[in-house]
């Protein structure tokens, strides 16, 4: 087969490499001070459409979520009457027994305005960044649960990683058991704690939460629960599918835990270049 | 189509990329509204355009909403240059010749991003994700140029 080299001397071919080598150096130098500004900028100028979007969207299902809101509410109110009397009760005895008391953790809440396509990687966009205090792998959770870390705080909008997207991991531990794994998201999307000892108390429908353990995600979130456990001869482990108790589905608003962890590794500095990268 | 019109085109397809298009997933697969315009620009103008467009939109895309996809602007590049190079080679004015260079630029995008961003999953992501999605986008988008064509009475693409 001849090889034709007038390919080389078309104009169009220049071009081509010089944009091609402009690619390879912003793949190697990762993202640079020029595409943190100008990711702010398009935030700016995408985010109110995408912010229209949602909310249309959002119309739709207001109605059907009101209902069912009432009905929870209801619930709740007879759920947290029962829970005052229990935090009465661990008040003290968590006094009695001399524990560190633990603050809550302040919240930020935010509105999911987009969800990033899994061809390009996955996860969502909330419509809040590091203006309002977010920093990069600060905790994300919904009522439901564990929704996941942000990856990327700009100005006014973060990326935030879900627990259901691949290459997520998070250091879990099962209720009541107390058996600790990481739970990872596999490529098909469906949710596993892997590498649990083979003899380990465990049971479908036992509750898995977070550990604490990495100390990037707070100790005793709620993940989900166990819904079926596989073995694996070959690892000498079992490996166990969860379901999480969050709807990613209709995911509208979240809530970020920008309190700083209690111990080991923290947020980064808010509103540093490092925080967006 | 005007030179002077493309930066509003693209500027649109950018936004209803982030507004109808994510709206219109089927079993999670969205249509890429972006690559369509990529691949209709580098059509009607050739490899420099294509090239320069495909750059853009993919650091637009890149900026806008990846973390770790630095591969984007390269994607881009690529798509537009040989879509523009070879695809106007042959007969492209036809619809069914349209959804296969749609088809293989939605395949040839997702491949180069998913060569950086995680290779040890490129079968399973090239089979579950990026193939549904080019056969999706191409559907979409040769049903919305024939709709267009039909609404202004000529052919976008000659």
């Amino acid at each position: 087969m001849r090889v034709s080299w007038n390919v080389l001397w078309q104009k169009d071919f220049p071009v081509f490499v010089l944009l091609a080598i402009v690619s390879i150096a912003l793949m190697a130098a990762g993202r640079v001070a020029g595409v943190n500004t100008l990711s702010n900028t398009l935030g700016y100028v995408f985010l109110p459409f995408e912010v229209m979007s949602s909310k249309l969207e959002s119309l739709s299902l207001l109605y059907q979520e009101n209902r069912a809101l009432r009905g929870r509410l209801a619930e709740v109110s007879r759920e947290n009457m029962a829970l005052r009397e229990r935090v009465y009760e661990n008040d003290r005895l968590t006094g009695l027994l001399d524990f560190k008391s633990i603050s809550p953790v302040p919240l930020k809440a935010s509105r999911v305005v987009a969800e990033i396509d899994q061809r390009l990687g996955g996860g969502i966009i909330v419509d809040a960044g590091y203006d309002a205090g977010l920093a990069r792998n600060m905790a994300v959770v919904s009522p439901d649960g564990l929704v996941g870390l942000i990856v990327r705080a700009g100005r006014s909008i973060s990326t935030v990683k879900r627990i259901i997207d691949p290459g997520s991991r998070v250091s879990v531990c099962l209720e009541p058991s107390r058996v600790t794994g990481i739970l990872r998201a596999r490529s098909d999307g469906l949710l596993y704690v892997d590498w649990v000892a083979p003899d380990a108390d465990v049971q479908p429908g036992d509750t898995v939460v977070s550990s604490g353990l990495g100390s990037v995600v707070p100790k005793g979130i709620l993940v989900g629960e166990v819904k079926s456990i596989q073995e694996d001869p070959s690892k000498f482990s079992l490996s166990l599918e969860v379901g999480s108790f969050v709807n990613f589905k209709r995911l509208e608003e979240v809530f970020v835990l920008i309190g700083r962890p209690a111990f080991g590794i923290e947020p980064e500095e808010i509103g540093s270049p490092e925080a967006t990268r | 189509m005007r030179r002077s019109l493309l930066g509003i085109v693209v500027f649109a397809a950018l936004i209803l990329q982030v507004t109808l298009f994510a709206k219109i997933e089927i079993f999670g697969v969205r249509p890429d509204g972006v690559l369509i315009v990529l691949v209709y620009v580098a059509l009607a103008f050739g490899a420099i355009v294509g090239s320069v467009v495909g750059f853009l939109v993919g650091l637009a895309q890149f900026a806008i909403m990846s973390t770790s996809l630095a591969s984007l602007p390269l994607a881009g590049t690529v798509v537009g240059f040989a879509v523009g190079r070879y695809g106007t080679k042959i007969m492209f004015e036809s619809y069914l010749v349209q959804l296969v260079i749609i088809f293989a630029s939605v395949v040839v995008f997702d491949a180069i991003n998913l060569l950086w961003s995680a290779p040890g999953n490129f079968t399973w992501s090239l089979l579950r994700w990026s193939l549904p999605a080019a056969a999706y986008t191409a559907l979409v988008g040769v049903a919305l140029v024939i709709v267009l064509e039909r609404a202004f009475g000529m052919r976008l693409v000659t």
